[in-house]
């Protein structure tokens, strides 16, 4: 099997702000896909058109205060679908305000693995992502090498090591 | 209890008078007097009297429990009226327990005394028929005179019992009331420190943006500088965010054409109008050539964005302000109609995707200051527009409430409509579904429009659509003519 395409979505209604995000993380973009959307229904209906033989989603920025669907809701309706593309996602709320009720759907049914404040410095984004996307290869079992410039390359190694079916008893 | 029968009242006075008379001549009813004394408990309940008692004068209480706490009291019987009937004719123990309430005479005959009356003393007997008869007459009447009464008071209890619900109902909106007067008070405390924190770097933002802009143009339209860069730097100041469908396919249109250009890079190339992107021999050779031609966009454009960001901020604050500070006391007689034609006009480029339709009737006037009800308007509308989809429609109507003579103002919408759990939600200060552009994306709309129609007496509600979308409601008193 040929090493999937692993993308990194953006979801933000605010265009100025979009397009700040999509600036902090192309560094990424030489190993993986980054890809904006200006609403959730626009990114839903992209997504229905990735390849489920190669395409995975492997991390979500998602607004959370959007005209139309809200990043909650948009997070619980990904969480229901299941189409191996999103399998494993890691799904991040970027909010400036979520109140408690969001909070408590966020983990209960919307599967957010992260809330990213607003405003956000550009370095801990960046590191953020890498983690993230480091504990999605990790977690999906998915073949870290094409990935390796953009990941935590200490922690891969030690996942390596541990995994090492040669390894010394 | 009003006795409303004389006459069957004079004939127990005859009847009572023969047996009185009866008692004087002959010693079989002499013998069967007895007298009482106020208080004394003459018959005890269940016990078996077996006897009739003929009042002759004082009266006599029917009660039940009349030995434990919980007594209740029945009738009271005079002179002429009978006890212990019900149990004669049935034969069951007394119903009833007797005591004296004021001191009198009875004549008391025993069930045997009033079967034998029937053969030895026929006259006497008759008496005594017409008596209990007189005596059942006035007990049931009684009867249903109680019955009419327990009617008025349980309807007396029910209006009381509503009065109470709707004061309930009242007090509880009224404390709804205070509890957002509160919370406006309580914003209207902070609003003025926040406002003046905002402005002042929001002004900065927008004084440091011109005066970045002066430089970057002398240094980029210079006579030394190439015309491309010059371009570059006007696209830039001008340039509008496209939506991110069309950047996606210009960003695959790029990818083709320049295979080889990382990412990044062609993600910024996308931003550049079209007719910017280089042909043939101007295509740049390196990196460095294509950061030429794309930083003095960029400068341009992230000036741009500073500026607008500047000005929302500032706007935001506006609308804070407005919102906390309540406008002139200053009313006129207002055409609630007219107000909304200017704020259609107001909003023109607004509602270039929306269908409006008016329907207006001739309503009177209504007292109001009118740059508030245009807020309303404009809070309403930009809503609706807000909630639908392009292409979606918008119905305003106006008409005359005739019963409390008030000017109904209804906007419709085929958007989404207000789901029955957010009803309460959208009047409160912060709820949004933010809008793009954010002049009026603070969540106070609904809530301002609110407190700018409580001032005047006034109502807004919202209820479904028929057959969808939203349909906002507006009720002001109207003036008289």
């Amino acid at each position: 099997m040929n090493d999937p395409k692993l993308y990194i979505l953006c979801v933000e209604d605010e265009m100025d702000v979009l397009d700040a995000i999509l600036r902090d993380l192309s560094p990424f973009e030489s190993t993986f896909q980054l890809e904006g959307f200006s609403s959730a229904q626009e990114a839903g209906a992209w997504i229905d058109g990735l390849d489920p033989d190669a395409d995975r989603i492997a991390l979500i920025y998602c607004d959370h205060v959007m005209p139309g669907q809200r990043g909650v809701d948009f997070m619980s309706e990904l969480q229901r679908r299941e189409s191996v593309v999103l399998k494993g996602t890691c799904k991040v709320l970027f909010t400036g305000q979520a109140g408690h009720q969001e909070t408590i759907t966020a983990i209960n049914e919307a599967g957010i693995c992260h809330y990213q404040a607003k405003p956000w410095e550009p370095d801990e984004l960046v590191e953020l992502t890498r983690k993230l996307l480091t504990d999605f290869v990790i977690a999906e079992a998915i073949p870290p090498l094409p990935y390796m410039s953009q990941l935590d390359q200490k922690r891969i190694a030690e996942h390596l090591h541990e995994n090492n079916p040669f390894q010394d008893a | 209890m009003p006795d409303r029968s004389p006459p069957a009242q004079s004939a127990t006075d005859a009847h009572l008078e023969s047996i009185r008379k009866l008692i004087a001549e002959d010693r079989f009813f002499a013998e069967r007097l007895r007298s009482f004394q106020a208080g004394d408990l003459l018959i005890r309940e269940t016990e078996r009297e077996q006897a009739v008692w003929l009042i002759l004068e004082g009266e006599l209480q029917l009660s039940k429990g009349a030995e434990s706490n919980n007594q209740l009291r029945f009738d009271r019987l005079g002179a002429g009226e009978l006890v212990g009937i019900l149990s004669y004719y049935t034969r069951n123990p007394n119903y009833f327990g007797v005591l004296a309430v004021e001191s009198g005479r009875a004549l008391v005959l025993s069930w045997d005394d009033v079967d034998g009356l029937q053969e030895s003393q026929p006259s006497a007997y008759r008496f005594l028929q017409e008596l209990i008869k007189g005596s059942l007459t006035k007990r049931y009447q009684r009867l249903a005179d109680l019955h009419i009464e327990v009617d008025r008071v349980n309807q007396a209890l029910n209006q009381e019992r509503e009065e109470l619900r709707a004061t309930i109902d009242e007090l509880r909106k009224t404390r709804e009331r205070l509890i957002h007067q509160e919370k406006l008070a309580m914003i209207g405390s902070i609003v003025p420190g926040i406002a003046h924190e905002l402005n002042n770097p929001a002004a900065s933002l927008s004084r440091n943006a011109d005066y970045l802009e002066g430089i970057l143009k002398n240094l980029l339209t210079g006579p030394d500088t190439p015309e491309q860069m010059a371009q570059s730097w006007q696209a830039g100041l001008q340039n509008a965010f496209s939506d991110t469908n069309e950047q996606r396919q210009r960003l695959e249109q790029l990818s083709q054409r320049f295979p080889k250009l990382p990412r990044p890079l062609l993600r910024r190339l996308a931003k550049l109008p079209p007719e910017l992107i280089p042909q043939g021999n101007s295509v740049p050779k390196d990196e460095q050539g294509w950061e030429r031609l794309l930083q003095p966009f960029e400068a341009g454009h992230f000036i741009q964005v500073v500026r607008s960001t500047s000005h929302r901020i500032s706007r935001l604050v506006q609308s804070l302000k407005r919102y906390t500070r309540p406008q002139s006391e200053n009313f006129q007689a207002i055409q609630v109609e007219d107000g909304i034609r200017d704020t259609l006009l107001v909003l023109g480029s607004r509602l270039r995707d929306t269908e409006i339709e008016t329907d207006f009737a001739e309503t009177p006037k209504v007292s109001a200051n009118e740059d508030e009800l245009n807020q309303v308007w404009t809070n309403l509308i930009v809503n609706a527009v807000e909630a639908m989809d392009p292409g979606g429609k918008i119905r305003i109507s106006s008409r005359l409430v005739t019963d409390d003579q008030q000017v109904e103002i209804s906007f419709s919408d085929s958007g989404p409509g207000v789901p029955e759990s957010l009803r309460n939600a959208i009047f409160e200060p912060n709820f949004t579904t933010k809008a793009q552009g954010g002049n009026f994306g603070l969540g106070l709309g609904l809530s301002i429009s609110t407190v700018i129609l409580q001032k005047l007496d006034g109502t807004l509600q919202v209820e479904d659509n028929n057959p969808k979308g939203a349909k906002f409601i507006v009720r002001l008193p109207a003036l008289r003519p």
